[in-house]
């Protein structure tokens, strides 16, 4: 490294730049797909989070929307192969406040209508306190769950369970406090969690079948049982249309396994999966193919200055597998050095690109809501390592590999007399 | 000169193998990535077609079913009267000079858009011979004037348009100059009748390109007017105050004052003032809200990298063959060559691989667009953003021809920069020195 600073420079920057926009993208769909905190058993779940209709004969939808009928619930709860239900509501549109006792002021927030399930599909950290459970959410009371950062907004503390603040004007009381949920989060992250019926709110349908607000994430029993499970609720969703006489249901390729739904921003399609992979792997490949092109000239070049060599090598029984690794596993240190500057290019885009980072792919971007900050789970894992290992590997294979099978192919006399 | 670099590329194709293939794939996935950029570009210089010096829009809240402030005892007629009560009362205020009362896709930058087909005739109706096109539809609330207020002009006389008279006695509109021409092939259409499969409407005026979204251009308009709404518990999320101060008047003051003075008489009908926005506020949130921006950053950033690439490739390209051609620069040197000289013949032989590159990659951008028929952009922006309309302006034949040129440009700039560095080094090596190494 030391002897070639211009190759070792530029391999590493050519590297460094390539696993650095690779991980970017690496990073953004980890967070939407890996079990993350609260999300822990996004494996396992399922996801319906958008509802289409139409009257009884019609042959296209003509009502649509995001979320649907808190009834669902109530279909699948004895299914053999579920776990748990769960219902929420994340209404960032709401205009919502509470009172901040210190300033007199109203904080904008950002509620989670959820039902008791909620708290059993996701697995929230509680600081203090509990959830509220199947009878508070029944009986609308005024009762919520905050996270640790509105808590000492509000009551410059978190031990906080049992007092009382002001929520849109009206006085509600603290039963659990949990620790802060990112914003990348998007199935639960909220400042402060309520019970769904509140105030009478979501109980009902949109009074066109089940049409609704409400998400309904659906764990099952075993990561194994998700397809059973899955064709478990189709069915159950089938029979309640052939009931309902009123309205046909449109689903949408509905429930959805949980990676999938994050590519739905549509209530009026199933999601384009296979055009936003395409898009995403001709990003891939440019971001490794460019890069590698550029260190393949380079090692080119370095194996013509080499050739004598390793015809001498060769010469002395070196084989040219034994040579190939060689020259592989030499680059490879190199390669590692890039992966490494490119991982820490990653991390600081990641820290310091807000809110736009974690969007950049998104079709729609709520301007509002909790804000999406990236953790440390998030980024410091073994996924994210191995990848990046994997990563280095790939391109060292791909710049490195067919410079040195082209220059090992000369025969050796070659070899030795390109340089004396 | 030109004979002898070709010969001098010829001879090391190898080494120039891997650059120019390199060349090759980025010109093609700079011009993917250029592509949506520049169409972004020339839609935002297409005029706005409106004023939004002194323009604002009035955010009204409103108490939930659920807020503790929230009268029950107030009815839907009442909250319409109140609703009223408020446009009115923003209006009266001395500071501000007209405004209108917009449904929330009827002003520029908003995130909703409403659009609809319209027949010359009925005869059009049965054929299916329809303009697509936007609608701005208006409360025609007595006082209001959209035209003074956005400081929309005519096509043919380029004057301010006036607010007709008879606009709730009989259905009203005003149709754009591109509606027009589409329509009936000339501006000349005032007094004409355009039907919407329900009301005829009778054209008041034709106005000048309104571009109702930054990103995008402009599109067929029509603006109508309502006499009535339906009121609901979120009318304040679908109805709009939007207004004009007058001339010199200072927006903080007027803000502080009317913060003070007026919002307190706003809390009717459950509804409250929350602040005023700006068009350039709204701008911003349409931009980040449709993706728009992350859009252009992605693609701005793709391009960063492809060119880095390349620099990088150059840098390290070059100064390989520098080092390994030495000697027969310090020959060159020694035979009176003079600094330019050599860097000039290193620099020509760098453009012309970019530019033998950039033929094929032209090929390959040719194929994608014309054979495979996608990668220019048409009716909607990189596919992302709904209703972002390439501009008029725009042959697809321009489009192609400055993209094409924008993408060879850089990546010649680039590259040529990325030549320079180690030539530079290596011409102004002494030939003593140089030949040393012979």
């Amino acid at each position: 490294m030391r002897q070639n600073k211009l190759f070792t420079s530029i391999y590493v920057a050519g590297t460094g730049l390539s696993i650095a926009f690779t991980m970017v993208l690496f990073i953004i769909y980890y967070v939407k797909f890996a079990p993350v905190y609260p999300e822990y058993n996004r494996n396992r779940t399922l996801v319906i989070s958008h509802s289409a209709v139409a009257q009884e004969g019609t042959e296209k939808w003509n009502n649509c929307g995001g979320g649907t009928s808190p009834q669902i619930a109530e279909l699948v709860k004895d299914l053999p192969h579920l776990d748990q239900v769960g219902m929420a509501l994340i209404n960032a549109w709401a205009g919502s406040s509470v009172l901040l006792p210190q300033s007199n002021e109203q904080l904008g927030v950002t509620p989670g209508m959820v039902d008791a399930g909620f708290w059993k599909v996701f697995s929230f950290r509680f600081l203090h306190g509990n959830p509220f459970d199947e009878v508070m959410v029944e009986a609308e009371q005024p009762v919520a769950v905050l996270s640790a950062n509105l808590a000492k907004r509000i009551f410059a503390s978190t031990d906080v369970v049992g007092k009382y603040f002001s929520y849109d004007g009206k006085d509600m009381r603290v039963v659990g406090v949990v620790e802060d949920v990112s914003g990348t989060m998007s199935a639960t992250a909220a400042d402060l969690y309520i019970p769904l019926y509140y105030g009478g709110e979501n109980r009902q349908s949109h009074g066109r079948g089940l049409r609704g607000s409400v998400n309904v994430y659906m764990t099952a029993t075993d990561e194994a049982d998700l397809e059973t499970l899955r064709a478990e609720v189709i069915d159950v969703l089938n029979r309640y249309d052939q009931e309902d006489k009123q309205w046909a249901h449109f689903w949408m390729d509905q429930p959805d396994v949980w990676w999938k739904n994050t590519f739905r921003d549509s209530c009026s399609n199933a999601p384009d999966i296979a055009g936003a992979v395409r898009s995403l792997l001709y990003m891939v490949l440019a971001l490794l193919f460019i890069p590698a092109m550029n260190l393949c000239g380079m090692i080119s070049s370095r194996m013509d200055e080499r050739m004598s060599e390793l015809g001498v090598r060769k010469a002395y029984g070196a084989t040219n597998s034994g040579l190939i690794a060689q020259v592989l596993t030499e680059n490879l240190l190199l390669t590692l050095v890039g992966g490494l500057l490119g991982l820490g290019l990653a991390y600081l885009v990641a820290l310091t690109g807000g809110k736009w980072i974690y969007h950049l792919f998104d079709t729609f971007v709520f301007t509002g809501g909790v804000s999406p900050t990236y953790t440390v789970e998030m980024l410091f894992n073994p996924t994210v390592f191995l990848t990046v290992f994997g990563l280095c590997v790939l391109l060292n294979l791909i710049s490195a590999l067919v410079p040195t099978v082209w220059a090992l192919r000369h025969p050796i006399i070659y070899s030795i007399q390109t340089k004396r | 000169m030109i004979s002898k670099i070709i010969k001098q590329i010829w001879n090391q194709r190898r080494t120039n193998g891997w650059i120019f293939i390199e060349l090759v794939i980025t010109g093609f996935f700079l011009w993917t990535v250029i592509e949506p950029v520049y169409v972004l570009m020339v839609n935002r210089l297409e005029p706005k077609g409106y004023q939004e010096d002194g323009r604002y829009v009035v955010n009204l809240g409103a108490y939930g079913k659920t807020h503790g402030l929230r009268d029950t005892t107030i009815t839907n007629a009442q909250r319409k009267e109140a609703f009223f009560r408020i446009s009115k009362l923003v209006r009266e205020q001395p500071e501000v000079e007209s405004a209108y009362l917009s449904l929330h896709s009827s002003m520029p930058n908003s995130l909703s858009w409403n659009g609809g087909q319209f027949y010359p005739d009925t005869l059009s109706y049965k054929e299916e011979k329809y303009i697509h096109a936007q609608q701005y539809e208006v409360l025609s609330e007595a006082g209001t004037d959209i035209f003074h207020t956005l400081g929309i002009k005519d096509a043919r006389t380029g004057e301010e348009l006036k607010m007709p008279e008879d606009v709730n006695t009989h259905p009203t509109c005003f149709v754009s100059e591109q509606f027009a021409k589409r329509m009936f092939g000339s501006i000349e259409v005032v007094g004409k009748e355009i039907f919407d499969t329900n009301i005829f409407y009778k054209i008041a005026g034709v106005f000048q390109e309104i571009k109702t979204r930054d990103y995008s251009g402009s599109y067929p308009l029509v603006i109508y007017f309502a006499k009535d709404f339906y009121m609901h518990d979120y009318v304040h999320k679908n109805y709009f105050i939007v207004f004009k101060l007058k001339d010199g008047v200072d927006f903080d003051a007027f803000n502080e004052r009317f913060k003070k003075e007026v919002a307190p008489h706003m809390n009717q009908g459950n509804f409250y003032f929350e602040k005023f926005k700006t068009f350039a506020d709204m701008r911003e949130e349409l931009g980040t809200m449709n993706g728009v921006y992350n859009q252009l950053r992605l693609k701005l950033s793709l391009a960063a990298f492809a060119l880095l690439c390349i620099f990088l490739g150059m840098v390290g390209t070059f100064w390989i063959r520098c080092n390994a051609r030495r000697q027969e620069i310090g020959l060159m040197r020694s035979m009176g060559a003079t600094e330019g000289r050599i860097r000039k013949q290193f620099l020509t032989e760098a453009g012309l691989l970019v530019s033998v590159a950039f033929v094929f990659s032209l090929l390959l951008v040719v194929n994608f667009v014309v054979m495979a028929d996608e990668g220019m952009t048409k009716q909607q922006v990189t596919g992302y953003t709904d209703f972002a309309y390439v501009s008029e302006w725009l042959s697809p034949a321009v489009q192609f021809g400055m993209v094409s040129l924008l993408t060879y440009l850089s990546l010649m700039l680039i590259a040529l920069v990325g030549t320079f560095i180690p030539v530079k080094r290596a011409s102004e090596v002494l030939p003593a020195n140089a030949l040393k190494d012979e």
